[in-house]
């Protein structure tokens, strides 16, 4: 459980295992970092979310993964894993699918410096799925 | 959810059809324990779109440590390049997520939503307040 929560999202446009800033604020703002909030010292919980939004790749697979920098990482870079998607089809366009995900909110407990900031990216593994779109919610207290 | 993306609209109408606005905070209330949420499109949803789920807190004077948002979760309808008939039927299980923000008893609090992604057409989405 977390007190103050700030969320940013991309589309993953970027070539296989190359990090790449998620900057954009869900009102379409762009956010190059997140500062820290006064009075918060760590984060406490970490949402993410993936989805394609358009026709996906088949036959491919990709972990994700989030990698927090910059000055208010007090422990330095970190990185954690983020989910995966796969998209696999047998024949051409044999049938439909529809899918629903919830985000998967977890507890962590990273230690942040107030009014400093941490710049959020994310990699993948894998073949290129296309441009998947990536939220991340964080959570400080 | 009828706006375009990343854009942000008010989630203002009650499970009764009433247009309920914006929450009254009860004046003993100082904080959401949890948040629940599920979302659906009420309609032929668009092929090969997909969104991720945003929920904004905000108002005036509403929230101590300042406006927030919180992902929700994703949906995305792929039928890849053909034209093609079939029917799909998905049941949601709501997302719940234990959270400890602050409120002002008293105050108006403000919900809304918005997605990243394609327009899938008009989604519906959902949301409980635990207030403590």
């Amino acid at each position: 459980m977390s007190k103050y929560y700030v969320t940013l999202a991309d589309s993953v446009t970027q070539a296989t295992t190359a990090f790449a800033a998620l900057q954009t604020s869900p009102d379409g703002s762009t956010i190059q970092n997140v500062k820290v909030p006064m009075g918060m010292s760590r984060i406490s919980t970490i949402a993410c979310v993936l989805s394609p939004d358009v026709i996906s790749v088949i036959d491919t697979g990709n972990n994700f993964t989030l990698q927090f920098s910059g000055a208010g990482m007090v422990d330095g870079i970190q990185e954690l894993n983020a989910g995966a998607l796969c998209n696999q089809e047998t024949g051409t366009s044999v049938t439909g699918d529809l899918t629903f995900a919830t985000a998967h909110y977890r507890d962590v407990n990273i230690r942040v410096k107030a009014g400093d900031v941490i710049t959020l990216a994310a990699a993948y593994s894998g073949t290129d799925p296309g441009s998947p779109f990536i939220a991340v919610t964080l959570g400080f207290d | 959810m009828t706006q375009a993306t990343t854009t942000f609209n008010a989630i203002e109408t009650g499970a009764d059809g009433s247009t309920a606005g914006a929450i009254s905070v009860p004046r003993e209330v100082t904080m959401i324990k949890s948040i629940t949420a599920s979302f659906a499109v009420n309609a032929a949803m668009v092929t090969n779109t997909g969104n991720i789920f945003v929920l904004r807190l905000t108002g005036t004077g509403a929230l101590p440590d300042g406006q927030q948002d919180l992902v929700l979760g994703s949906m995305h309808l792929d039928d890849g390049a053909g034209t093609l008939t079939y029917t799909q039927n998905k049941i949601v299980v709501p997302v719940t997520i234990p959270v400890n923000i602050r409120l002002t008893g008293g105050s108006n609090l403000t919900l809304q939503g918005a997605y990243y992604g394609t327009d899938s057409g008009s989604p519906e989405i959902s949301i409980e307040l635990e207030l403590i």
